[in-house]
């Protein structure tokens, strides 16, 4: 590679040339490279996490594909299932994930492309590690499968990284991942908190002014 | 036949079309923003079960943006809902009529200035506003409430298992909490249903949180009536007898704009976009802006000032468990101090809006289910409480206009907002009733901020087209007619002389319309 080729002391020159030490160099590129990571580390410092969010937002996070929308196959929906049960718990009231990724999947473009793409790499991790589907896999093994797509988008290096090796993780992150954290925080959240339905669902005009039955 | 062309589709162009259309008007209302489906049953959808954010229901910022300046730290422009319907498709829906006092604070209280009307004229509209828009509520359990003539159409929604506990402990001390009058149907009305208590009342699916789309709707389906979304109204064209021709409007993505004439012109379409047709309406006659002689148009603005804070009981109140408004005291709305500060509007509502929950709990890139449970654990011991302030103009706040264009090339409006002596003197008493209130209520943990300019506006901008007898003092008449004009007018919280006290406006701009449609009916006849 040319820009690797070292410099023939004895070549001759076709032109004058500026030379310096090494001497020379390393004493004014180590401040200048030291100086340049102080300063971009207090300008980091300086930029609020709320400003990266932003700017990966506005800016750099991978945009779904266009594919059309469409109904999800049971095959994709069980694999989605042993994924959001993995996430949250067991314990969920499954059926309103499930309306959740029936609607967008049929409603939005690019959402049924980007479940069978999950489902995809869920299993092929799954065959790659266990040697069995995503589903055939326990609680504590999935946990673990996939552990690496939650982290991709956990910090602002993790989420750096993944914008150039793991893109899809970052597309699953965003819109399946926080949606579901969501989800469970609007619904299933309340229930564990002793509540007998959450807001948005209906709830009548009458128990709210006793404390909930299971009190 | 009458016709009318009214700038905006929000709930004063909505009654002032609907009762004009009753009376064999043409009304054609003109909407900046895009069709709004109501009920808001797939908003709901979207919002709620999906989690969804549909563009389709939001204007690019080339046609709907401003700019900003001074110490106001919210997006005033977010505070605006720009659809068929306006910002109350989306409104909390909290309705009380404002105070006799509120209408004469100059004279009772040497600050601000009296409104041409006064209280006991405006309470037949109050009435019929509140038959309008389905008010639930009570005087009953609330001796601070305003006289008047009728009672609610509806009965009120009643406190919650906390409210009760709370208001126990407020009366100890003297300090009354009760049920809060409000535009949703606690019963089947007028072709609404009863409350289901979904709890997310801002895209409430069954129609019961009053929307100016049940009316529009209605109007519409007579033929008399007609709605055109996506169009923006760029100029009011005045002849030079002073009389009001025409609007000029072009649909947002169309390339030229076209001439509407109309017997009356009515603008409503918010404090802030209202002042700003009115400047951009300027010509040779009106080089300061059409009903600008008095250089008020723009002058008057006043935002209310919402003050938050909140208190963790030892016990649980379940808190969240009841859409409606509940608990709140109108006791301080006139306290004996007023004149030195303003007064305050105290809410108590057992709500926990989900929209609030990943702001307020801390949960967003939080990923364990056991963590977000935990973050959530306050929530049944939790209480917010919100300062609702009155304000009042000064000269450091204003509309005008901005530097910076819309599509079309107009400038947008350019909104200057400081608070003054008097916000600060209220964030005082704000800050002494908070410390009454924490002695009253013995929570385990109180907070509430201590700077006075982190507040919210609650979306109540006023005052920028205010009403005045004299020409001179103001830009409309008590009617909305524009000063020097025949038939131009303009509506809503544009008109207030100032705030609506320390009130909700809503119900207020509700009353002045149904006045204002009474007036057209009566000088221009059907």
């Amino acid at each position: 590679m040319p820009c690797c080729r070292k410099a023939n002391r004895h070549e001759p020159m076709s032109e004058p040339t500026h030379r310096i030490s090494r001497r020379t160099f390393v004493k004014v590129l180590v401040p200048a490279v030291g100086g340049l990571a102080v300063g971009g580390a207090a300008a980091l410092t300086l930029i609020s996490r709320e400003t990266l969010r932003q700017l990966y937002r506005t800016r750099l996070e991978p945009s779904l594909e266009s594919a059309p929308p469409g109904p999800i196959t049971p095959d994709t929906l069980q694999t989605l299932r042993a994924f959001t049960e993995a996430l949250l718990d067991k314990a969920i009231t499954w059926s309103r994930y499930e309306n959740f990724f029936r609607w967008r999947a049929e409603h939005l473009p690019g959402h049924r492309r980007l479940y069978e793409r999950l489902a995809d790499e869920l299993n092929r991790g799954a065959q790659q590690a266990l040697g069995q589907p995503f589903v055939a896999c326990s609680r504590a093994q999935r946990i673990v499968l996939v552990r690496p797509v939650l982290e991709a988008d956990l910090d602002d290096w993790d989420r750096a990284i993944a914008l150039v090796l793991h893109r899809d993780w970052l597309r699953f992150n965003r819109h399946i991942v926080e949606p579901l954290f969501t989800l469970f925080a609007y619904h299933d959240a309340w229930l564990r908190l002793g509540y007998e339905l959450p807001p948005g669902l209906p709830r009548g005009l009458e128990a709210y002014q006793q404390p909930p039955a299971n009190a | 036949m009458k016709t009318a062309a009214i700038a905006g589709s929000g709930i004063v162009a909505t009654a002032i079309a609907y009762q004009l259309v009753q009376r064999g008007w043409q009304v054609t209302l003109f909407e900046k923003g895009p069709d709004y489906p109501y009920p808001h049953t797939q908003q709901y959808q979207e919002q709620i079960l999906y989690l969804y954010d549909n563009p389709a229901w939001k204007l690019p910022d080339d046609i709907r943006g401003l700019t900003q300046s001074g110490t106001y730290t919210r997006d005033i422009d977010g505070e605006r809902g720009m659809v068929v319907g306006g910002s109350a498709t989306h409104w909390w829906g909290v309705t009380p009529r404002m105070i006799p006092e509120d209408f004469r604070t100059r004279t009772l209280f040497g600050y601000g200035e009296d409104w041409p009307i006064t209280y006991d004229e405006l309470e037949p509209y109050y009435v019929r506003a509140e038959r309008f828009i389905g008010v639930s509520g009570t005087t009953e359990d609330n001796p601070f409430a305003p006289p008047r003539s009728a009672p609610y159409p509806l009965p009120p929604f009643a406190l919650s298992y906390g409210d009760k506990i709370l208001k126990e402990r407020l009366a100890a001390q003297g300090i009354v909490l009760h049920t809060t009058p409000q535009a949703r149907t606690r019963l089947p009305y007028d072709g609404r249903p009863g409350c289901a208590n979904f709890g997310v009342c801002h895209v409430c699916p069954i129609g019961v949180r009053y929307s100016p789309t049940h009316h529009l709707q209605r109007a519409v389906a007579t033929g008399r009536c007609e709605v055109r979304p996506n169009t923006t109204v760029r100029r009011v064209l005045m002849d030079p007898d002073g009389r009001a021709r025409a609007l000029l409007v072009q649909e947002n993505e169309a390339a030229t704009p076209y001439e509407f004439p109309a017997d009356v012109i009515i603008i409503a379409a918010g404090a802030i976009e209202s002042a700003r047709l009115l400047l951009l309406s300027r010509d040779a006659r009106y080089p300061e802006g059409v009903g600008n002689r008095s250089g008020w148009v723009g002058r008057g603005l006043t935002f209310h000032h919402i003050w938050s804070s909140s208190m963790v009981f030892d016990e649980p109140l379940y808190t969240g468990r009841v859409g409606p408004a509940t608990g709140r005291s109108f006791q301080f709305l006139n306290p004996e101090t007023r004149g030195r500060h303003g007064g305050i509007n105290l809410g108590l509502d057992d709500r926990v809006d989900l929209r609030w929950l990943f702001g307020a709990e801390d949960l967003w890139n939080v990923r364990d289910s056991e963590e977000i449970v935990h973050r959530m654990s306050d929530i049944p011991f939790k209480r917010g409480i919100n300062f609702h302030a009155e304000s009042i103009p000064s000269e450091d706040k204003y509309v005008t206009l901005s530097e910076k264009k819309d599509r079309f090339g107009d400038p947008l409006a350019h909104v200057h907002y400081a608070s003054n002596a008097f916000d600060y003197a209220t964030f005082e008493y704000a800050q002494a009733l908070f410390r009454r209130l924490v002695e009253a209520l013995r929570p385990k943990h109180a907070r509430m901020g201590d700077d006075p300019e982190r507040f919210d506006s609650g979306a109540h901008h006023m005052g920028t087209c205010r009403m005045s007898e004299r020409p001179e003092a103001g830009v409309v008449d008590s009617f909305g007619r524009v000063h020097g004009t025949q038939n131009l007018f303009v509506g809503g919280g544009a008109i207030f002389v100032g705030g609506s006290g320390a009130v909700q406006p809503t119900l207020t701009m509700v009353a002045l319309a149904l006045r204002t449609a009474d007036y057209l009916l009566d000088q221009f006849g059907t």
